[in-house]
């Protein structure tokens, strides 16, 4: 079966999901690179700093992409189950940090 | 490069709604940001020069602090020791009677100095606001709102910079080989605008990549490294409280700092030739000193190095040990940062210009006009589309949506152009008016009067690029009567008003031609 063309007509549902979903995916992408190579979140350190432009040039992509879905809950469950799954591995992480710490 | 047709669609529809809404406000972002690579000059040159004695020399500055410090107590929490002076920053030491706004954009100064007896001689510096408006203006792209809300609003519109710019690179890249450098002025008006448009956009690609990715950062750091300081520090101290910046600063490089009372504090004189000695090439503009309650003093030393990258607009940073000398945090020097911090400050360094000196700053301001021009054509070329499909669909004027878009974009435009022009020619001709009426409201005044008048729809837009028009060419007499004080910065200010003035000028008398010898142009 033929898929049919894509369009704009869920332009606003997309947009929000790029901006939402797509900041919370953002956000947990930069916490997760931030706990693989050891940040400490201060800002005046270099790896937070690209933490930081690495978490702007990440929501652009998600931005730019979420009008690639087909539908709008299409881009906010495609978003959305990325962020829960990296915010997920994010929380995992930081509970084994703690429990390792104490 | 062939792009699917249906995805291609999509892009080229996001890139003309998000780009004509966006361009609205990037075309006064651009407009704004030309004119405030030159902010420092521009301030000098409108801030009426005080009458000081001499400059004592560096090595008197402790005499000089002494009896600063006898005389205005207050002073020791924050002042500056300027190691350069000039006619125009004629002081040694300086410091704000309201140190809360310290670092922050034009604030009135105390300036001190010594008689030829040695006593204390002060006088107050009431910089000219105009040009830090204009910066401010750049910033908030022209809000009518206080800063923190400006800057989120502003933060989203970078959204849509940066998608419009996606999106455009993509539908052009297909037919890059094919289109580039065509641009073909006689013809369809859609075409011209089209071509015009293109070669611009693609011109100024990297710059505006820049722009866009930087600005996006400018509006939502705060935020980000919240995230940062809330999941990633391991502390339960300072950092993690959600300040950053001077705080953590201050964190930082006072670690592994002396106790005030053990020693002495070294003079300007001997922190100049430590840096001299410690790191060649880098000259130190200001010594800012500061006192933090129940901490020990900081120094933070801003300089310029012309032959390397600088993380702020004008200056790059270092602090030192005011007792030891030993410099206790370089990662903002420039010429001596790590690689990987040299890269971030690149990113910072390209949206400033503040590289390679005056040469940079020109090319900048030319790029930043082309920038607003560009969202100019933008705009013209969704109109021209939209009037070639209405008229091909049998209707005899404009449909609402066009009407609309083409009132906004006169508006804008000419707005913040004849808005800046006011405020420029204010501050040349009447300085004791920007005192009493803030220049940031008397700009909005005349842009939303444009918006107003344009929207209305009573005069054509015509009349409202002449008024810009007319308005540039009165700032370049003013600057020529202005020329005393700074003949460099006058003939600058000149220059640029000239060549905006005259070309507004010269497309209104192309177009009245045009009008006047009906053409099948059209």
């Amino acid at each position: 079966m033929k898929k049919k063309p894509l369009d704009n007509r869920r332009w606003l549902a997309k947009a929000l999901a790029g901006l939402i979903p797509g900041a919370v995916l953002s956000l947990g992408v930069m916490v997760l690179v931030g706990h693989l190579c050891g940040s400490t979140g201060n800002p005046m350190t270099m790896s937070a700093q690209w933490l930081m432009w690495l978490a702007a040039f990440l929501w652009i992509i998600c931005i730019c992409a979420c009008f690639l879905f087909r539908t709008g809950l299409g881009a906010w469950l495609g978003f959305g189950w990325m962020a829960c799954l990296v915010w997920l591995i994010n929380t995992l992480i930081s509970g084994s940090d703690v429990s390792g710490g104490s | 490069m062939k792009l699917r047709a249906d995805i291609a669609n999509v892009y080229r529809e996001l890139h003309s709604w998000v780009g004509v809404v966006a361009g609205l406000f990037l075309f006064i972002a651009f407009y704004a940001g030309a004119i405030s690579m030159f902010e420092p000059a521009l301030e000098t040159w409108l801030t009426p020069r005080i009458s000081l004695p001499e400059a004592v020399p560096l090595e008197r500055a402790p005499e000089l602090m002494g009896k600063v410090f006898a005389a205005f107590p207050e002073s020791r929490r924050s002042y500056t020791i300027v190691v350069s002076t000039d006619p125009d920053h004629p002081a040694r030491m300086v410091w704000s009677p309201h140190p809360a706004r310290h670092g922050h954009g034009s604030q009135t100064l105390m300036m001190a100095a010594l008689d030829s007896r040695g006593r204390l001689v002060t006088a107050q510096r009431r910089p000219s606001s105009v040009a830090q408006v204009i910066d401010t203006l750049h910033q908030q792209m022209g809000l009518p709102l206080p800063h923190e809300p400006a800057m989120i609003v502003m933060g989203f519109i970078t959204l849509g910079y940066a998608l419009a710019l996606v999106s455009g690179t993509l539908i052009f890249l297909p037919a890059l080989a094919r289109a580039i450098f065509a641009v073909r002025l006689k013809g369809s008006v859609r075409r011209k605008w089209l071509d015009l448009h293109n070669l611009l956009g693609f011109c100024s690609l990297p710059f505006h990549i820049v722009m866009a990715l930087t600005s996006v950062v400018f509006a939502f750091h705060d935020v980000i490294f919240t995230v940062q300081a809330e999941f990633l520090s391991h502390e339960q101290g300072e950092v993690r409280q959600g300040g950053h910046g001077m705080r953590a600063m201050a964190a930082l490089s006072q670690q592994g700092m002396h106790p005030a009372h053990e020693t002495t504090a070294l003079t300007p004189a001997e922190v100049v030739s430590i840096l001299s000695r410690e790191v060649p090439g880098f000259t130190p503009d200001t010594l800012d000193y500061s006192t933090r309650p129940g901490s020990v003093p900081m120094l933070r030393i801003a300089g310029h190095d012309p032959g390397h990258i600088m993380r702020g607009p004008n200056s790059g940073f270092t602090t030192m040990d005011p007792f030891t000398g030993r410099l206790l945090w370089r990662d903002y020097l420039p010429g001596y940062q790590s690689r990987s911090f040299a890269a971030l400050t690149s990113f910072f360094s390209l949206h400033f210009g503040s590289y390679g000196g005056a040469p940079v700053r020109w090319a900048y301001l030319v790029l930043g006009f082309a920038g607003a021009f560009l969202f100019y054509t933008g705009n013209r070329l969704w109109i021209a589309v939209r009037r070639r499909k209405e008229k091909a669909s049998g209707l005899e004027s404009d449909t609402r949506g066009t009407r609309i878009l083409w009132r906004l974009t006169v508006g804008c435009c000419a707005g913040c152009m004849a808005g800046i022009a006011i405020i420029l020619l204010v501050a040349m001709f009447q300085p004791g008016l920007n005192v009493r009426l803030s220049p940031f409201w008397l700009y909005q005044g005349v842009f939303w009067l444009f918006m107003g008048l344009a929207c209305l729809g009573i005069l054509d837009g015509f009349w409202f690029f002449l008024v810009a028009s007319i308005l540039n060419l009165a700032v370049v007499a003013g600057a020529l009567r202005h020329f005393g004080t700074d003949s460099e910065t006058s003939l600058g200010v000149a220059l640029v008003a000239l060549v905006l003035g005259v070309s507004v000028g010269y497309s209104l008398w192309r177009k009245m031609r045009l009008r006047s010898v009906p053409s099948s142009a059209h």
